[in-house]
């Protein structure tokens, strides 16, 4: 039994191998086998690679200074962060929220052989994440550290203890995951902060890693000082690796109780988590709706916008290049006198060339914002409310279309002003500026339209097909591109030999009108029948 | 009130519709029975402009929905079998994104909405996210949504299913008084014991094709409707 609940956990977790979303049927064999061996290859391979390198650059050094511990201790925490990261999430949708439980309680099956399949699949995730991590350390240490009997049985039982606490940690922040998400008004804003929050620090330290590193390296000794002082239980971590056996033994005790800790709570209320549906905090309200009368725009903008905010994967995919745009505008306020002389010294007393250079650079983020492309498709089975409502199709098109210029315009107008300072422009070319984002922003997002309306699809399971693996999404971004290293390499080429911004910005604004134009005129053609037959 | 004229609807080489003609009167209440297949939600959704088709009219209060869909859809409601809603908005939400694109003044929705949801007993549900809802709850707020804008032809594919016996009851009152303020409902069922209570006429199609249509009466003469139904089933 539990067997059998394993083996449908696991093709639960990798169905995305076996089955094509996308096409809605299975895949081939051929499909699936290489599907698994580019998941193999990038977790074994980059990962693992990444992984064994950075074991390699801090193993030797450090056990030549006889801190075989720390080093155990280092690989070992970012393996249980790496496992954790990867495995929380697993958790709370395989254990908390899985639509499946319901139906697995109503059939003779003891509740606990459930939870332990499900347990069993978050330790699987759990021991792949953190294997990426521990396996190529090991690998290393018993290599071109020290290969003894003890350190081997030390290296096992790390693994099998690292595994243990990834699966503790899952179980618990995973209930604090569910708990949090079902008792959160804007989740989805809240897990774009958090995920952007997340990407930061990684970068962050991604940047910092080499620093930290030579620091962990060359003040070693001085650093394991301190964690004997104030973290022994993480020295007594450390130890397990070296083969210590009295702090395997502890750690063992340690880490066994708290598994058991939660395995008997998780036992003992798994009925009440599996049935309990995520309970909204919203009050229930008994008076004092809200009855505003809007125009039919107006109630298209509200839904478009609804939609969006709605969605993380929506925001993150299609939405992320106004973060961007912000960023760098910020970047250019700060560190713009410093690009200004450097355009300077490359050509000299031509500051349209630069401009014109900035300006393109932030046309070039801008196409990241692709909103209008899945539109369409995002409506999915419930396109049946749009056509049974008396709305023009126009009106459904301009709201998809309004959504991705009125998110734009704020940015455009921030990074627009951010040239004022650095090249001291004056409100004129601010404009153009302006003018030129605005105008090929219009021009990617009916680009986004056609090539949504053209790559339409309805028939998805999951958002992040339209999103995030649909044709239209990925020839907006590519025909965007292109776009501007075409037309935006000339119009730079020729800022070099006219030093005027102002006719350079009225080229480039003449020259997205005109495509814009065409879009426009190609969908006045062809949308009508193409929504008509959705 | 509606007309259909000849309904032909093909999907490929099949003919999901067969010459399908039907008239329905201001005030009727018209059931559409049919085994699974039959082209019931077919020519549910080519009435409210869902789906295109090759041959026929529909015609709603004298308008062509091929020639002036906007003008039939001011005056149409339509509930599918299925309410699949935007799950991203509340309750409120939606009912308002309704009565926008309907246009309904702020005090016309107030009262409607506050009329029917508390008939329905989800008003307090209202500030909660669709998503949270059951079907039932989906079914009630779709049920709403097609009262608020005050619809002269109500078009419903299993109004039913998902409804508890208190909602039901109160959608059989809402049918009825509706149709006596000479509105007209059609709608799909399975259920012939619904359909034998509450239709004024009814309609029976099988594999695209209308096989009997009339008053109760005159399609049940002495027998059950479900005697009469499975006859016609088999002979067919």
């Amino acid at each position: 039994m539990l067997s059998l609940l394993f083996k449908k956990q696991m093709s639960e977790i990798f169905r995305s191998y076996f089955y094509d979303y996308r096409k809605n049927k299975p895949r081939s064999k051929t499909s699936t086998i290489l599907w698994i061996l580019l998941f193999v290859f990038l977790l074994g391979g980059l990962f693992g690679g990444m992984f064994l390198s950075l074991s390699y650059s801090l193993c030797q050094p450090l056990v030549s200074q006889g801190l075989d511990w720390l080093y155990f201790l280092f690989m070992g925490m970012i393996a249980i962060l790496l496992g954790s990261f990867g495995g929380v999430f697993n958790t709370y949708s395989s254990l908390y929220l899985a639509k499946d439980n319901d139906l697995l309680l109503s059939m003779p099956i003891p509740p606990k052989t459930i939870l332990l399949s499900k347990l069993l699949g978050v330790y699987f995730i759990g021991l792949m994440y953190s294997g990426v991590v521990i396996v190529p350390s090991i690998i290393i240490y018993l290599i071109f550290g020290n290969c003894t009997i003890n350190s081997i049985i030390g290296c096992i039982f790390l693994l099998l203890i690292v595994s243990l606490v990834v699966l503790s940690l899952c179980c618990g922040l995973g209930y604090v995951v569910a708990k949090i998400s079902s008792k959160l008004k804007f989740k989805s804003i809240l897990a774009v902060i958090a995920l952007l929050a997340f990407m930061a620090v990684y970068y962050l330290i991604a940047f910092k890693a080499e620093v930290i590193f030579a620091e962990l390296i060359s003040n070693g000794s001085v650093i394991a000082e301190a964690i004997k002082t104030y973290g022994y239980p993480f020295y007594m971590f450390g130890e397990i690796g070296v083969g210590n056996y009295l702090f395997i033994f502890i750690e063992s005790v340690i880490v066994g109780g708290i598994f058991l800790s939660i395995w008997f709570i998780l036992k003992h209320s798994f009925i009440k988590v599996a049935t309990t549906k995520a309970s909204y905090s919203y009050k229930r309200q008994t008076k004092g709706y809200v009855y505003k009368a809007k125009s039919e725009l107006s109630g298209l903008l509200n839904k478009e916008f609804g939609k969006f905010v709605s969605s993380p994967n929506y925001m993150l995919n299609c939405g992320i290049g106004l973060l961007f745009l912000v960023i760098a505008g910020v970047m250019l306020f700060i560190k713009g006198d410093f690009l200004v002389e450097a355009f300077n010294q490359i050509v000299p007393n031509n500051l349209t060339f630069a401009q014109m250079i900035i300006t393109v650079t932030f046309l070039f983020i801008l196409t990241m914002v692709d909103i209008v492309a899945p539109s369409f498709s995002l409506e999915g089975n419930k396109f049946y409310i749009l056509k049974t409502l008396p709305v023009k199709k126009e009106k459904i098109i301009l709201a998809k279309l309004l959504v991705q210029l009125i998110l734009c315009s704020v940015p455009l107008l921030f990074v627009s002003t951010s040239l004022l300072i650095p090249f001291s422009l004056n409100v004129i070319d601010v404009i153009f500026a302006f003018l030129i984002m605005c105008s090929f922003e219009l021009f990617m997002a009916l680009l986004g339209l056609v090539l949504g309306l053209k790559y339409v699809n309805l028939n998805w399971m999951n958002e992040i097909i339209p999103i995030k693996q649909s044709a239209c999404v990925g020839l907006t971004l590519l025909f965007g591109v292109l776009y501007i290293v075409v037309i935006g390499s000339s119009l730079v080429g020729l800022s070099y030999f006219v030093n005027n911004y102002l006719i350079i910005s009225c080229i480039f604004i003449i020259n997205n009108l005109l495509f814009s134009g065409l879009l426009y005129l190609l969908i006045k053609k062809k949308a009508d029948k193409i929504i008509e037959g959705l | 009130m509606l007309k259909i004229e000849h309904l032909t609807k093909k999907y490929g080489v099949k003919r999901a519709i067969d010459d399908l003609s039907i008239h329905i009167e201001k005030g009727e209440v018209y059931g559409f029975i049919g085994h699974n297949g039959a082209g019931k939600t077919t020519t549910l959704k080519s009435i409210v402009g869902i789906l295109n088709f090759e041959e026929g009219e529909i015609f709603i209060d004298g308008r062509s929905i091929k020639k002036e869909p906007l003008e039939c859809k001011r005056i149409i409601a339509y509930i599918p079998d299925n309410p699949d809603l935007y799950d991203y908005m509340t309750g409120i939400k939606y009912l308002n994104f309704i009565a926008d694109i309907y246009q309904i003044d702020e005090t016309t929705r107030r009262n409607n909405i506050e009329k029917y949801a508390k008939a329905f007993e989800i008003y307090p549900a209202l500030v909660q996210p669709i998503a949270s809802y059951s079907h039932g709850m989906k079914q009630k707020l779709a049920l709403i949504s097609a009262w608020i804008h005050e619809p002269k032809l109500i078009v419903m594919d299993e109004p039913f299913v998902g409804l508890d016996p208190k909602a039901s009851h109160l959608l059989k009152q809402m049918m009825k008084e509706f149709c006596l303020n000479g509105g007209s409902i059609f709608f799909s069922t399975h259920v012939l014991e619904v359909a034998e209570k509450l239709c004024d006429k009814i309609a029976i199609i099988k594999e695209g094709r209308l096989i009997s249509f009339g008053t109760i009466e005159e399609v049940k003469g002495d027998a059950s409707l479900e005697d009469v139904f499975l006859e016609l089933e088999n002979k067919e």
